[in-house]
């Protein structure tokens, strides 16, 4: 996945830094070309403008001050992903988070913005300390398992033998005896299939998150190199 | 597609308990000798189809048709 701004990762990395080091021009930087363009990023994956608005000021509160014993957010950027991947993962975590709050609270009472942001602020502490069991993340993890559990046998097996395997796809024409364009069609239909259940299972589990492929495939992959 | 499919399976690796299969000790000999057969592409059609079946039933399995099917590396590199 490339990062969609064109900025180098240690360029980010450098960035990062300068802001924790409370540089005014890096601080600038960092909202300009990285938490603002999060506004649309938000909105398109299910956040109205007011929800986008606090996660942003959240973020930006966030970043360079830590709360408490926790330190701020840009100390856990690692720099294995771009900065805009990884603060647009950071937050679509507390935008689903959310979303289900408001589902299951419907009753919202009249908050200022200073008291959305701290909110946010507290559920960007509890999404810090167990980020691998965020409601996001199951999500995730369970709309592929069951759109990779839906794969015909045999398909399933070719996936599974050449990508945690290790298997060649020159070994799979061997043992299925089919051409390599054979066995490259069926996989690109699979992969066809596992996108649109996977996408289908999401829509049904939660239809206020939206989520195209590329943003799933984006969280999968930010996720396992950077998220937190 | 390659890309694709190694993101969904590094996610699924790194966050998944159930995909990707153990290898374990009590194969019986004659599935063993029927995985052989699958590495070496001699099952026809219906009997692969069968054991597709089974592998996706029996996830710790796979490994050990992963061994079968492993080319030799010296005759993977003097195929290329």
């Amino acid at each position: 996945m490339e990062p969609r701004l064109n900025t180098s990762r240690s360029e980010d990395r450098q960035l990062a830094e300068a802001c924790l080091a409370q540089d005014p021009v890096a601080l600038e930087e960092l909202r300009r070309l990285h938490l603002s363009p999060l506004r649309g990023i938000l909105t398109n994956r299910g956040a109205n403008v007011t929800e986008a608005e606090d996660l942003i000021g959240g973020l930006w509160a966030d970043c360079t001050v830590g709360r408490g014993e926790r330190g701020p957010l840009l100390e856990k950027f690692n720099g294995k992903c771009s900065l805009h991947n990884w603060l647009a993962t950071v937050a679509t975590h507390l935008l689903y988070d959310q979303l289900r709050r408001k589902k299951f609270h419907a009753e919202i009472t009249p908050r200022s913005p200073e008291e959305r942001v701290e909110e946010v602020l507290e559920r960007l502490g509890a999404l810090m300390e167990n980020p691998s069991d965020s409601d996001l993340t199951r999500l995730l993890l369970a709309s592929l398992e069951q759109a990779f559990g839906g794969c015909p046998p045999e398909e399933h097996l070719m996936i599974r033998l050449l990508y945690f395997h290790g298997i060649s796809q020159r070994d799979l024409c061997r043992m299925w005896r089919w051409s390599e364009p054979k066995i490259s069609r069926r996989l690109k239909a699979t992969m066809e299939e596992i996108k649109q259940n996977t996408l289908s299972h999401i829509a049904q589990a939660d239809p206020d998150l939206k989520l195209q492929w590329e943003d799933f495939e984006e969280l999968c992959h930010t996720q396992q190199l950077a998220f937190l | 597609m390659n890309e694709t499919f190694q993101i969904l399976a590094g996610f699924l690796d790194k966050f998944s308990d159930d995909v990707v299969g153990h290898a374990r000790e009590d194969i019986p000999a004659d599935l063993r000798a029927r995985l052989r057969d699958f590495a070496q592409g001699t099952l026809d059609d219906a009997e692969r189809a069968r054991l597709c079946l089974s592998m996706k039933e029996n996830p710790q399995w796979i490994p050990a048709l992963a061994m079968e099917a492993r080319t030799p590396r010296g005759e993977r590199d003097a195929a290329r």
